[in-house]
């Protein structure tokens, strides 16, 4: 019941703000599938080239709105000073972290339904392979809560001034998970650490249709799944204390 | 029956220690207040019971269940009222409280039926479907109070909460509480003296981190003083004035206030009555929680 808790709350709280809905959810993704369709078909008349990239750029703000809604919750409760309240609920760790990945799955979902209707619509694109594309939905879902909860992690150590990391983490990723370009154009350093990012196996895998390497992708995101759980079960005990739950307020 | 037990706590922020090895019990049905200035440690405390803040020693056990390590079942039967407290705000207050309500294992109807008793009882009916950020601070510490009390908890842990009221809502939250005394076993904490002094059956009185006193209100103001102090009017006062110095030591002579014992009070009256002076009124002056702290902060 803990989970329907936290789970209401964000999507009510969501549902009220209309106007960001309307930004976030129909704006903001039109305005992605329009930049990366017009720019691609500008400069390729290869409709390959149309949907590889539109589909790795809705895959990509998939992961990215799923990471933000994982962490938001979080945010939400330090925006407004309801820390004290929601800790001292009944609630375990696990629900306080479902909770919040239900708002994730309603918003990446929705994305997901929107840009693939405008990218269709506009562009013609066609998912050939749906069991690849969900498959590779489902790992960036897991490796976007992992992140997710790495934020968390850090408001509770650091405190309010690690918010704008949780901003711009999937943004800074995108640079090394070679999401619209190959590995091999990339300096050899940064070659390096993206063999420790699930996502620049999963974009792999789409361009050469190989769900091997997506299965690598989700083996990665399921261990960095764990280790963050950890993480955050011992940055909350950290955080309880040295008071800092309760400072949040 | 012991609802509550608190040994030996000690929590440190680093070299500083906000509670001091703190132990007491708290009785099934008792209301108990922790009573302190700024700073004594009372908050902290509350938090160490809220399961919200970890002792840094010590152990704090509720019916049993210790608040560290049965965390669950504690705060399944304890309903937490914070000053200050703050909501979505762009959620109604039956919303607000709904998510708690789920968090206790209600469903919508019990929370409904709930909400709609609870928002009598604090006088916020009609209030409760409006979104919370059109509230006064009154009504949201009334909503704190109809959140702390959803669940039907054991224990009610009720932190500053008239802080910043006004007189009304104020005195509204009192009755509330006054009339959940025996029901649930209610710890407070306060700086308002009247406040303590009119819901606690006992206070505990927190100085720099240490329980400094633990007593009822009346046995804290008898280590006051050992006199209590009558305030007089009658027909002559200042003859009454040089009768009373007969008897005992006068507090002042305008007003005509006596500082009696015992017995002198029967005596006082024999010699007033006797004198044919009418006495028009007597008023018992009784110390103030404010002189207890004067006379603890002279003991430290």
């Amino acid at each position: 019941m803990s989970v329907k808790a936290v789970a209401y709350r964000q999507i009510m709280h969501m549902v009220q703000q209309k106007e960001h809905l309307l930004v976030d959810w129909v704006l903001y993704p039109l305005t992605m599938v329009v930049s990366f369709g017009l720019l691609v078909s500008t400069l390729t008349p290869d409709p390959e080239a149309v949907v590889y990239v539109l589909s790795a750029a809705i895959l990509w703000r998939v992961a990215a709105t799923f990471q933000t809604s994982v962490v938001i919750g979080f945010m939400e409760d330090v925006w407004h000073e309801t820390m004290r309240q929601t800790w001292a609920m009944p609630l375990r760790l696990r629900d306080y972290v479902l909770g919040n990945s239900a708002l994730g799955l309603v918003s990446s979902l929705f994305t997901l339904c929107v840009t693939l209707v405008f990218a269709w619509a506009l562009f013609g694109v066609v998912v050939s392979d749906w069991g690849l594309f969900l498959g590779t939905y489902a790992m960036l879902c897991v490796f976007g809560a992992a992140v997710g909860i790495m934020g968390m992690v850090a408001l509770l150590l650091v405190g309010e001034g690690a918010q704008p990391a949780n901003w711009v983490i999937m943004d800074m990723m995108v640079l090394a998970s070679g999401v619209f370009y190959p590995l091999s154009v990339l300096p050899v350093p940064v070659r390096f650490v993206a063999h420790f990012l699930p996502t620049m196996y999963a974009f792999l895998a789409i361009r050469q249709g190989d769900a091997m390497l997506l299965a690598i992708g989700a083996l990665m995101s399921l261990c960095y799944l764990v280790v963050a759980w950890y993480a955050l079960k011992h940055a909350l005990r950290r955080a309880k204390a040295q008071g800092k739950l309760v400072k949040f307020h | 029956m012991e609802a509550l037990r608190i040994k030996n706590v000690v929590k440190d922020y680093g070299s500083s220690r906000a509670v001091d090895s703190v132990s007491f019990s708290v009785r099934k049905g008792e209301c108990f207040g922790l009573l302190g200035t700024n700073g004594a440690g009372k908050s902290t405390l509350i938090n160490i019971l809220a399961g919200l803040l970890s002792p840094t020693s010590g152990t704090v056990k509720m019916h049993g269940w210790d608040v560290e390590e049965d965390w669950r079942e504690v705060k399944m039967r304890t309903g937490h009222c914070f000053g200050f407290s703050c909501y979505m705000g762009n959620l109604t207050g039956r919303q607000n409280l709904r998510v708690m309500g789920y968090a206790h294992g209600l469903s919508d109807r019990e929370v409904n039926e709930r909400v709609d008793e609870l928002a009598e009882l604090v006088d916020l009916e009609g209030k409760v479907d409006e979104r919370t950020e059109k509230y006064s601070s009154g009504m949201v510490q009334k909503l704190s109070l109809m959140a702390a009390l959803l669940h039907d908890p054991e224990v009610l842990l009720v932190d500053e909460l008239t802080v910043g009221l006004d007189v009304e809502a104020a005195k509204r939250v009192r009755q509330v509480l006054s009339d959940l005394k025996g029901k649930k076993t209610i710890v407070l904490t306060t700086h308002y003296m009247a406040e303590a002094d009119a819901l606690c059956d006992r206070i505990g009185l927190m100085h720099k981190g240490k329980l400094v006193a633990l007593e009822t209100p009346l046995e804290l103001k008898r280590r006051v003083r050992d006199h209590d102090l009558l305030e007089l009017k009658t027909s002559d006062d200042r003859a009454a004035a040089a009768l009373a110095t007969k008897v005992c030591d006068l507090e002042s002579k305008s007003p005509l206030v006596c500082r009696v014992r015992g017995e002198q009070v029967n005596t006082l009256f024999k010699y007033l009555v006797g004198a044919g002076l009418d006495i028009r009124s007597v008023h018992l002056r009784e110390p103030t929680l404010e002189e207890v702290f004067e006379k603890v902060g002279e003991m430290e």
